[in-house]
């Protein structure tokens, strides 16, 4: 160490001697005072005491506002404690339904010891803030008959519920102060609005969709939050609102809900259009605090619109619906026309009208009922009853469009199920099964149309004829001048379905083609000689008829005999036309007795037979 | 004196087959019981039922009690048909109100040539009847056809009106405008 060094050590210390000399000069030479400096109680921060009741970080209850309340059954609350002494602060949480809580012993709501606050944590101006949230933070040990921060209906009154709370802040500095600081706090809620406007109100569907309006003010704005989530009951019932038949069903949603039914809505009784089956509705619904709305009680109709007759059209063709109503042209009715010989053939179509468009998703089917009942007869025709032919007609989707129905039904000409032609014309009754829905069929049911068979004019018969006995039937050939039995039978048969009255006729037999006009060697005049020409006849033995129809001289036309059994040639009664009690059949034959002078070759004649 | 024969062969219609069954059928009118005013006019229709041949049917009026009767000349029907003719029934305008009653005859013969004789059916007594009234009380089945064929006449006799207006000014504006070809010429 140099010298520079050594003095500036001594330096120090002489200064620190002196310091302390002086010091214990002044102190020894001033007067003597004393002060205490007493334990102070804590306390909480005034104004400081808030609760959370809105979404925004502003929004806290504190005593600034008119009334410190929230919607928030969680909710937070907070404070500042603070000591003017360095103590170490205990601080508990009094929350009790009664006033003065923890003085009465009835922290029943909360009771909570927060962490000690240390001195240095209370220290600052506003002290130390601490925050206690329901349902997050512990309770602690409740005392008497522990409750929870929440509302019944016994707290509501007109649709709005409050309920207060009583909080006591108790902060012990440890030394002696305790200081108890009393708060009071409303929980708030508005009940659940009444639902409304279920929806639909009628429907064609036994398990609904079901749709209804409800509304919570309680929406999530400052006093309503958190915006209350709704719970919603809904109850179908056959008899009376609050039965449970088909739906009882809770739905925690926060929108209007479908609901899933237990059974379906029954159909009901068919009337005149409708089946309506009457149901009662009741919903309700409960918030975040479990308060109930009241009921909202409404009714829900399920409805089957039933199938009305629109139309009916009936024919042997393809219908023309402008032609072929059984409604529209009466008297005149649906005409079928007999197909000669055969069954006819029949088409329909019945249409009818499905308010509710769903004829296509369910098989329904009608019946059409063909009597023989006249229409002027009191006997009725009926599928039990008079019937003659019963046909079930079938949906046809390709001619239906949403309400409009078709239902269908077509029988081929020669088909069994057709009608024979020899059943007789006339305008007949007809039945038609009305069309069911899913409830049933309508009560009202138009089934009193006619329908018409035609008459049908229908004599089978050749369109050519052999006359006389040719050698190829077993004859001797054409002789002048004598008669020439006719060997060729030519059958006619009925195959109509009216008696038929015959006439015949015939132009004179020229061999040359050409109209004859008088007797000449190639043209036979048949008008010359009336009774001694030609002939029919309905067996091959010109001479004699013993009990066979007696021969009839054909005339020239334009005259004509008759010639045919008596009372004209029966209508058949059955498809074969072979019934041996009927004339049904008419065998023919021609006679001739062709006169002298005619040239040899061959004669054809015109034959017209008029029935 | 013995009676002196004369053998001649006398084939009179000579014919493929007998068996051949000319088969044909004619139903009656429908509807009956037409309601027309007088000078009114609808439509009937029947059928005529063909077998294995083809026809030729011509009507016969036979009795109109005044009513007049519009058929084709003849109606040509092909084979295994059922052919549908639709005649027109005609109320005069003087025909007093009361029921009528119309008959016709169709008759029918093959189309086709035979080598024979031809029998030929007349199907007669075919009715039509009509209730002439002074107030229509309902449609007929068939009015809707004539109204639109009345239709369709006024329509082509207005458009030919229209026509031949459209040529006559044409023409007029021609004759009244010469050509710029003939005004060159000049």
């Amino acid at each position: 160490m140099d010298k520079r060094g050594k003095f500036k050590i001594l330096l120090i210390l002489v200064s620190f001697i002196l310091v302390v000399s002086f010091s214990y000069i002044v102190i020894s030479q001033g007067a003597t005072g004393q002060f205490i400096i007493g334990n102070e109680p804590p306390y909480v921060v005034n104004n400081t005491f808030a609760i959370k009741d809105g979404a925004n970080s502003g929004d806290w209850d504190n005593v600034f506002d008119p009334v410190i309340d929230t919607h928030d059954k969680d909710t937070k609350f907070r404070f500042n404690v603070k000591d003017s002494n360095p103590d170490v602060l205990n601080v508990r949480l009094c929350i009790g339904t009664a006033i003065n809580p923890s003085t009465t012993g009835d922290c029943n709501v909360v009771n909570y010891n927060f962490p000690i606050v240390a001195p240095g944590i209370h220290s600052p101006s506003l002290g130390a803030p601490l925050t206690y949230t329901y349902n997050t933070n512990p309770t602690g040990t409740l005392e008497g008959i522990a409750e929870t921060i929440s509302l019944s209906s016994l707290d509501c009154s007109g649709g709005f519920c409050s309920k207060t709370f009583y909080i006591d802040v108790i902060v012990d500095d440890n030394s002696g102060e305790i200081t108890t600081t009393p708060f009071t706090f409303n929980l708030i809620n508005n009940a659940p609005s009444v639902p409304s406007s279920l929806n639909p109100s009628s429907t064609h569907d036994p398990t609904p969709d079901l749709t209804w309006t409800a509304v919570d003010i309680d929406d999530g704005s400052k006093d309503k939050w958190p915006a209350d989530t709704l719970t919603y009951y809904a109850q179908i019932g056959a008899s009376s609102f609050g039965s449970t038949d088909y739906l009882n069903s809770v739905s925690a949603v926060p929108a209007a809900s479908g609901a899933s039914f237990i059974s379906p809505i029954p159909w009901g009784t068919p009337g005149v259009s409708q089946a309506v089956t009457s149901t009662f509705a009741r919903i309700w619904s409960t918030d975040n605090f479990n308060i109930t709305s009241s009921n909202y009680e409404a009714t829900l109709n399920l409805i089957d619109n039933l199938p009305t007759f629109v139309d009916i059209h009936l024919s042997d063709e393809d219908i023309i619906a402008g032609e072929a109503s059984c409604t529209v042209f009466l008297p005149n009715s649906c005409a079928i026309n007999p197909t000669q010989g055969n069954y006819s053939s029949i088409n329909m179509i019945l249409s009818v009208k499905d308010v509710d468009a769903d004829c296509s998703s369910f098989a329904t089917t009608s019946q059409l009922t063909l009597c023989l009942v006249n229409s002027t007869s009191l006997d009725t025709c009926t599928p039990t009853s008079n019937n003659f032919r019963t046909y079930n007609i079938g949906f046809n989707a390709a001619e239906s469009s949403a309400d409009n129905c078709n239902y269908t039904l077509s029988i081929l000409s020669g088909d069994s199920q057709g009608i024979e032609f020899f059943r007789l014309p006339g305008v007949y009754k007809m039945y038609l099964s009305p069309v069911a829905s899913q409830a049933g069929a309508s009560i009202s049911w138009s089934s009193g149309y006619l329908w018409e068979y035609v008459s049908l004019i229908a004599p089978f018969y050749t369109d050519t004829v052999y006359l006389g006995d040719r050698q190829v039937d077993g004859g001797d050939g054409i002789q002048l001048n004598q008669w020439n039995p006719g060997l060729s039978l030519a059958t006619m048969t009925n195959k109509g379905n009216i008696l038929i009255n015959l006439e015949w006729e015939a132009t004179d037999p020229s061999s040359d083609g050409s109209t004859c006009d008088g007797k000449t060697a190639t043209c036979w005049d048949l008008s010359s000689d009336l009774s001694n020409a030609l002939q029919i006849d309905d067996d091959n033995i010109q001479e004699t008829d013993s009990s066979n129809l007696f021969t009839a001289n054909i005339v020239e036309t334009p005259s004509r005999i008759t010639f045919g059994p008596f009372g004209g040639l029966s209508i058949c009664d059955s498809i074969n036309c072979n019934s041996p009690s009927l004339n049904e059949t008419l065998n023919t034959y021609f006679h001739i007795n062709p006169p002298t002078g005619l040239s040899p070759g061959t004669y054809n004649t015109q034959i017209t037979f008029t029935v | 004196m013995l009676k002196q024969k004369k053998y001649l062969l006398f084939l009179v219609s000579a014919l493929f087959a007998i068996s051949f069954v000319s088969a044909m059928g004619v139903t009656y009118p429908q509807p009956q019981n037409i309601e027309l005013s007088p000078g009114q006019s609808s439509f009937f229709t029947f059928q005529i039922q063909s077998d294995d041949f083809p026809l030729t049917c011509v009507p016969i009026i036979e009795e109109t009690q005044g009513l007049e009767l519009a058929f084709t000349q003849e109606y040509n029907i092909e084979a295994n048909q059922k052919y549908n003719i639709k005649p027109q029934v005609i109320i005069p305008k003087d025909t007093p109100v009361g029921a009528y009653k119309a008959l016709f005859c169709m008759e029918c013969s093959p189309s086709e040539e035979v080598a024979g004789s031809k029998v030929i059916p007349r199907f007669c007594n075919l009715p039509v009847t009509v209730n002439v009234v002074s107030e229509r009380t309902r449609p007929n089945k068939f009015d809707e056809t004539e109204s639109n064929i009345v239709i369709w006449i006024t329509l082509l006799t207005i458009s030919i009106v229209i026509l031949a207006i459209v040529i006559f000014f044409l023409v007029r504006k021609r004759s009244a405008y010469p050509s710029y070809s003939n005004q060159q010429m000049q």
